[in-house]
């Protein structure tokens, strides 16, 4: 599903990514870890199209599809969807009207029709349901006046009614506390199927206690280091990364 | 060409008579100084209120004529209470060397009289005439007489507040002084100073005192004023300054003298990390009017203005606050905020009140906030059936009004100087 | 509303960056270029008026000859040459419009593409009950059709072009023109009370609340045309109406100036509601042609209880000059102002309000939100000015600005006068800019960029978007989003 290879990406004058290659399948989760200023961040910014993230060199294929050439609403529309680390605010905008107006611009990217009010809401209720949101949340502006935990249900809510193809989490787990990141989990393993999938970027081994990941990788200074199963993590969790880049 | 006011008249009139006995009038740079900012106030006048910087403030009483002074001659004035060891007294618009005490300054300050320097020939450091529309700074530039030089080097701290004292007295001869003030900070250096502007109530004269400031990078300036003229007296103050890279320039007005004053500060941010700080107190009563304007110029990125005046106005008094937060192009990153509040305790009191902002960059956090109205009635019942009596009640909202605008003076000294004038002027509410 | 949904729908699909952009051929009825006192008199006779009304505009046109163009505003054009513009235009007409049929099939066109609810025909067929919104329009200088008169006559309401009101009710016009903007008031008002040659009135009698809403939608059609329309609005004791405005102008090189007066007049314990999605055309992107819109509106609260509502979106305009203001002289009385004022491109907005507190417990509410993309430069000008009387009168001002690049301005220039100590003012301004974050926030959930920034902005306007009428409000958030395009990026 996504082919990353040799890429290389600067921010400013600086060289952040260093020649990543990582290859996923449709229907695997990996999950990539490191220390802060590792670059995972970047990662998930390139893969988003992000401007003033800039490639200087190496691919991207997304579903054998050049993905750098896409702007980041063709990315979305196409099925990447990334949970931010800091969900912007966005004063004035009810989060209702912000998902339904992403919603249908995502369907009529595809060419399927667009969702009526009546009908969006019914789809959204099932929604905030499962994933024990309360619907207040939707009459709220985008974001604004949310608790950090609130920002990331919001980010999980917004993946759950888009079901992307490809979930690209960015430190979801950071301001959770343990229920609120059982059910952020439990939003993932919902769109979990083999035509799904996922990279998860994460700092600490927390959240992989309950998004079980199928590879895990080191990334440090802009490059996979490591890569192994999910023992990697419990490994990193126990020595730290101090110990992984020493060696 | 228009007919000049009366008053412009007069001085356009006087002004070759007056000019061979102005302080540096054997210096053709001074001269021509002078004859220039006569000439622009000349073509300018004293504004009428169609000027729209002058909307709320009407200088005919002053213009037609100063009248008579009521106060007896030997009018006392209050001692000075602040306490330092370093004054610098100025009587009737002249160095008075006799009432000051400047021999315990740190090394690297320098304080002198403008006179004695323009006496002396030193013409440099008044810098050019400025080309705006201030007629009164132009009057000042062509009638100026004398006023303090303060210059810091580099690195200098002085730690204790220097006061300037201004004092109008009764006898004086001359119902006008054209002060102006210099203050050229080093690099890094620091210094507080306290202006005090006094006269004896009853007696009519028009102070106008210009203060040109410049820092150096990374200098800090520390500017204090009591603004305690006679209650007949015109108090036009201009003062600029200039705040480059890392330095800051800290500014608060306290206002309770004058039948009309105006205290006008034009500040430009011309380097990044510079900061601006202009606070300010008026106390207005009887018919008093106070006008503060200010213009605050952010002309590169990354620097921050802050501004908070409170009025307070009694009797028939008039308040007016006029603040502009001007940002130019592509200065990205800057952040001005800016607040007026005003209390009316009398149905005759009024204030007008114009915040504006000028911007011209997307990066910017701008505010100003402008209220104005009454003592909160809930808070003072709120007081009141705690068993305060209702004029305790009210001394307490009041002094809770003031106190958060006072808490900005960074200077320890000057902050409980100014609180007890403060105290002072509310025992008459 | 099916209608009005066919506007929005039109408004939506639009590719063009100004719809309303086209030149309609219709032929035009016009008094030679130029101003004098015979075309005063040319206008007057043109519309068979009583002598007195002819005697106040040639006082207003002597007067105005004293006057000065005003400069205090921030905004700047080369001077207006006001012997080059046509004062009269009127689309030529066989005879006396009996009915819509004897209309030239152009100018039903021009209705049709301006998506005005104006089908005739669709009444006559009887399907009267489709819309419940009565119309009039303004055409250059005349009013050519007003729909649903026969309904609101049933109930007293008078709503017709002001040149009929002249001649049916003069009682009432006398009575009232110039009574709020007198024909001294400002050099634009002055000129408008001398040569202004239709626009809309109404008349809701005492206790009325007018069954539906009023529209006028005005239109600039002809070359080197000004546009000086009057509209009067009063509302007697106790009643309530809603009144909507909509303009819209061909594209062209030239500047063209629209000085329009509005005076409403509210009695005790009556409400006007006006609102106004003002959609002339701006200009092109370097700042060519456009309208230079040059507009008095005024309300006066004269009884108590009186309330008065302004919401503006002011999208168009090379130039919008434009202070909707209200005399509070009823005690209780009340005045809001609402606006969202957008100006991209080259576009220059001066606009905001005035609110004057004269009598008891008077209260007022300016909300404004300013966006300025391009090069434009948006101004909020408004003064409040609480009266010696004004006991316990409040205010509470809102102002925020919103940037889009760093080339245009914004700029909040409010005056406040209390003269009261009972009064509360209170005013808060900001400013903020579309952040990049937003944008790609918005884009990475799929939506375009032009997408996000309607989205964006629509969602800093909301609380004057709100303030609407229903199917006002869609148009006007459409029009939000079309207004900034080519704003990004």
């Amino acid at each position: 599903m996504l082919e990353i290879k040799n890429l290389h990406a600067t921010v400013g004058d600086k060289e952040i990514l260093k020649g990543i290659n990582l290859s996923i399948k449709a229907g695997e989760i990996h999950a990539i870890m490191g220390p802060n200023g590792a670059g995972k961040s970047t990662l998930s910014y390139v893969l988003a199209g992000r401007d003033g993230y800039e490639v200087t060199s190496g691919e991207v294929l997304y579903k054998g599809e050049d993905l750098l050439a896409l702007s980041p609403d063709e990315r979305a529309s196409k099925g990447i969807f990334l949970a931010f680390q800091y969900p912007v605010e966005i004063p004035g905008v009810a989060s209702a009207t912000f998902l339904k107006t992403a919603y249908n611009a995502q369907r009529k990217y595809r060419g399927e029709p667009e969702v009526d009010a009546m009908e969006f809401l019914k789809l959204i209720r099932e929604k905030t349901k499962e994933l024990d949101i309360k619907d207040d949340m939707l009459k709220r502006a985008v974001n604004v006046g949310f608790s950090g935990g609130e920002k990331k249900r919001n980010e999980v809510l917004q993946m759950a009614l888009l079901e992307p193809d490809l979930m690209l989490l960015d430190e979801t787990d950071s301001g959770l506390d343990i229920d609120a990141l059982k059910i952020a989990a439990d939003g993932v393993n919902r769109l979990r199927s083999p035509e799904r999938a996922g990279l998860i970027i994460t700092h600490y081994q927390r959240l992989l206690d309950y998004i079980v990941p199928d590879f895990v990788h080191v990334l440090a200074d802009g490059k996979i280091v490591k890569s192994g199963d999910k023992s990697l993590a419990l490994e990193l969790e126990e020595k730290g990364y101090a110990a992984l880049s020493a060696a | 060409m228009k007919n000049l006011t009366p008053l412009a008249q007069t001085y356009v009139d006087r002004f070759s008579a007056a000019s061979g006995s102005l302080p540096g009038h054997n210096s053709p740079a001074v001269a021509a100084l002078r004859k220039s900012g006569l000439a622009r106030f000349a073509s300018l006048d004293f504004p009428g209120r169609k000027v729209e910087e002058w909307r709320f403030t009407n200088l005919t009483a002053l213009t037609k004529g100063i009248k008579t002074t009521d106060a007896p001659a030997n009018a006392a004035l209050p001692a000075a209470e602040f306490e330092t060891p370093h004054v610098m007294t100025f009587v009737n618009g002249r160095f008075s060397a006799s009432e000051s005490r400047l021999d315990k300054l740190p090394d690297g300050i320098k304080i002198t009289s403008l006179a004695a320097e323009l006496e002396a020939g030193n013409s440099a450091l008044l810098g050019s005439d400025t080309e705006d529309n201030r007629a009164v700074v132009a009057l000042n530039t062509a009638f100026m007489e004398d006023g303090f030089v303060l210059t810091a080097d580099d690195m200098v701290t002085m730690e204790t507040p220097l006061l300037i004292r201004f004092v109008t007295k009764a006898d004086a001869t001359e119902n006008a002084h054209h002060m102006r003030n210099i203050i050229r900070l080093g690099e890094k250096a620091c210094v507080t100073l306290l202006e005090e502007h006094l006269g004896a109530d009853g007696h009519a004269y028009f102070a106008n005192p210009v203060t040109d400031i410049t820092l150096k990078k990374g200098a800090r300036l520390n500017h204090y004023k009591l603004q305690a003229e006679s209650n007949s007296a015109f108090h036009l103050a201009n003062t600029d300054c200039e705040v480059p890279a890392d330095a800051v320039y800290e500014n608060f007005a306290l206002s309770t003298g004058a039948r009309l004053s105006r205290n006008e500060l034009e500040t430009r941010l011309s380097g990044g990390k510079s900061k601006s700080i202009l606070n300010g107190a008026y106390l207005m009563r009887g018919a008093q009017h106070c006008d503060t304007t200010t213009v605050t110029r952010h002309l590169v990125p990354e620097n921050d203005s802050a501004q908070i005046y409170k009025g307070i106005l009694d009797d028939e008094a008039q308040g007016v606050f006029q603040g502009k937060i001007q940002i130019v192009p592509d200065a990205q990153q800057v952040a001005g905020d800016q607040l007026s509040r005003a209390l009316l305790l009398s149905d005759r009191a009024s204030v007008s009140v114009k915040p504006e902002l000028e911007i011209h960059a997307d990066d910017v956090k701008c505010s100003h906030g402008a209220s104005s109205g009454e003592l909160d009635e809930d808070a003072l019942f709120y007081l009141q059936s705690r068993g305060i009596e209702e004029k305790a009640a009210r001394k307490m909202l009041i002094d809770a009004f003031l106190a958060d605008v006072l808490d900005e003076i960074s200077d320890e000294a000057v902050r409980q100087y100014f609180a007890t004038i403060t105290a002072r002027w509310m025992e008459k509410v | 509303m099916a209608i009005r949904q066919e506007t929005v729908e039109q408004v939506a699909s639009v590719s063009d960056k100004y719809k309303y952009g086209f030149i309609s051929d219709i032929e035009a009825d016009t008094a030679p270029i130029g101003l004098s006192e015979d075309i005063v008199r040319f206008i007057s006779a043109k519309k068979e008026e009583p002598e007195w009304l002819l005697e106040w505009r040639l006082k207003a046109y002597r007067h105005w000859l004293t006057m000065e163009e005003p400069e205090w505003a921030n905004v700047h054009y080369p001077k207006i040459d006001f012997q080059d513009i046509y004062y009269y235009s009127a689309p030529k007409q066989k005879e006396k419009l009996k009915s819509l049929d004897e209309v030239d099939p152009e100018l039903l066109e021009v209705y049709k593409k301006l998506g005005i609810p104006l089908k005739e025909q669709e009444v006559l067929a009887g399907v009267e009950g489709a819309h419940n919104v009565a119309v009039d329009a303004v055409f250059d200088s005349v009013s050519v059709a007003t729909t649903f008169r026969e309904r609101l006559e049933k109930e007293g309401v008078i709503f017709c072009p002001i040149s009929e009101a002249v001649r049916d009710h003069p009682e009432l016009v006398q009575k009232y023109i110039g009574s709020v903007v007198p024909y001294t008031d400002n050099y634009y008002a002055t000129l408008n009370s001398a040569v202004f040659t239709d626009g809309s009135f109404c008349y809701i009698p005492k206790g009325v609340r007018c069954p539906m809403e009023l529209s006028t939608y005005f239109r600039i059609n002809a070359a080197q045309t000004g546009q000086f329309e009057r509209t009067l609005i009063i509302a007697e004791e106790g009643s309530y109406v809603s009144y909507l405005e909509g303009c819209t102008a061909p594209m062209r090189d030239e500047n063209q100036l629209h000085a329009a007066v509005v005076e409403l007049i509210i009695m005790k314990d009556a409400e006007i509601k006006y609102s106004t999605v003002q959609n002339w055309y701006p200009g092109d992107e370097n700042g060519v042609g456009g309208i230079y819109n040059f507009v008095t509106k005024r309300a006066a609260c004269r009884g108590e209880n009186a309330k008065v509502s302004w919401t503006q979106v002011e999208t168009g305009s090379a130039i919008t000059w434009k202070y909707p203001s209200c005399i509070l002289q009823g005690d209780n009385s009340v005045g809001e102002f609402y606006s969202i004022a957008i100006a991209n491109n080259m576009q220059q907005a001066d606009t905001g309000t005035k609110m004057i507190h004269l009598g008891k417990n008077t209260s007022s509410t300016i909300i404004s939100k300013g966006i300025s993309a391009g090069k434009a430069q948006n101004t909020y000008r408004g003064l409040v000015r609480m009266g010696r009387k004004a006991e316990n009168a409040r205010n509470h001002t809102v102002c925020d600005s919103l940037l889009i690049g760093d080339k245009c301005g914004a700029h909040t220039v409010p005056y406040i006068e209390n003269q009261s100590r009972t009064a509360t003012v209170e005013h808060e301004a900001t400013t903020s800019k579309v952040s990049e974050e937003q944008l790609f926030y918005c884009q990475q959930r799929g939506l375009s960029e032009e997408e996000s920034m309607a989205l964006i902005v629509n969602g800093f306007c909301k609380e004057v978007l709100q303030k609407l009428p229903m199917e006002f409000a869609v148009e006007a958030q459409k029009l939000v989003g079309i207004s900034l395009e080519g704003s990004v990026g």
